[in-house]
């Protein structure tokens, strides 16, 4: 049994120790996958905590038999976060990017030349913007294959649609992003 | 094989994935070198992966992980 569906065992036999540690193993991911979709970092940490609120409660629906627990997470974030786009689709604004707050990227920054850290904030910050102008269907496509690195049969299961969907939503997400990134005059190098 | 470039758009994830059938991958490669709107689509798309790929994780405020 994976160290999730122990965990979850444990949970579910009121262990608290145990549900600290499973917290602690995923927020930082469930956290990037809300801040890829929504580009704001205030909205993803509350949906954070409430994809955490939401999984604690339905965490005896969880079989392990059906996939691993951090797919199962994903799904309910992913549903989470379809719902949160839904309700705020009108007053949303399609170019606003983060709460204006410096946002703190952890990898392989450290040994980076500040000019180079720089530029790649700047890039980075671009490409975010950009994803956030991609169609929810294609951008959480993205989101999980590019910067998740899930398998297609993961994604599969998480947005439960065929695996040829799939694979046509992640290379239109692809196409379009490059040309979002064109238009904006941005050429990764 | 008449590579298209509706083919080139359809199958290119397939290709950045290193999924296409050897026949399949010639057609590809002859076509996008001697193509003037598959070229640069090309390239932008696999540059543009490259970066998603080199993302760096984002960091949450410390009052998340508590």
């Amino acid at each position: 049994m994976e160290q999730d569906a122990q965990l979850v065992q444990q949970c579910l036999q009121g262990d608290g120790s145990a549900w600290e540690e499973l917290v602690r193993r995923h927020t930082r991911r469930i956290f990037n996958i809300c801040y890829r979709f929504t580009g704001n970092r205030t909205e993803s940490e509350d949906l954070s905590q409430d994809v955490f609120l939401r999984v604690y409660r339905t965490l005896g629906s969880y079989r392990s038999a059906h996939g691993g627990f951090a797919t199962w997470m994903t799904s309910v974030t992913r549903n989470l976060l379809i719902d949160h786009y839904r309700r705020t689709k009108r007053d949303r604004i399609t170019d606003s990017l983060d709460d204006k707050m410096p946002v703190v990227e952890n990898k392989e920054s450290a040994g980076r030349r500040p000019d180079e850290q720089a530029l790649l904030g700047e890039l980075s910050g671009q490409v975010q913007s950009a994803l956030t102008r991609l169609s929810p269907e294609l951008r959480e496509a993205v989101i999980l294959r590019d910067l998740q690195q899930l398998e297609y049969s993961e994604i599969q299961q998480v947005l439960a649609v065929p695996e040829g969907t799939v694979k046509s939503r992640i290379n239109r997400g692809r196409i379009e992003l490059a040309r979002i990134l064109q238009q904006m005059g941005v050429r990764p190098s | 094989m008449n590579w298209t470039c509706e083919q080139t758009e359809a199958r290119l994830s397939d290709y950045l994935d290193g999924l296409l059938h050897p026949a399949e991958q010639t057609s590809f490669d002859f076509h996008v070198n001697t193509c003037e709107r598959c070229t640069p689509l090309v390239a932008g798309v696999s540059r543009v992966l490259g970066t998603l790929h080199t993302l760096a994780q984002v960091e949450p405020r410390p009052q998340l992980l508590d």
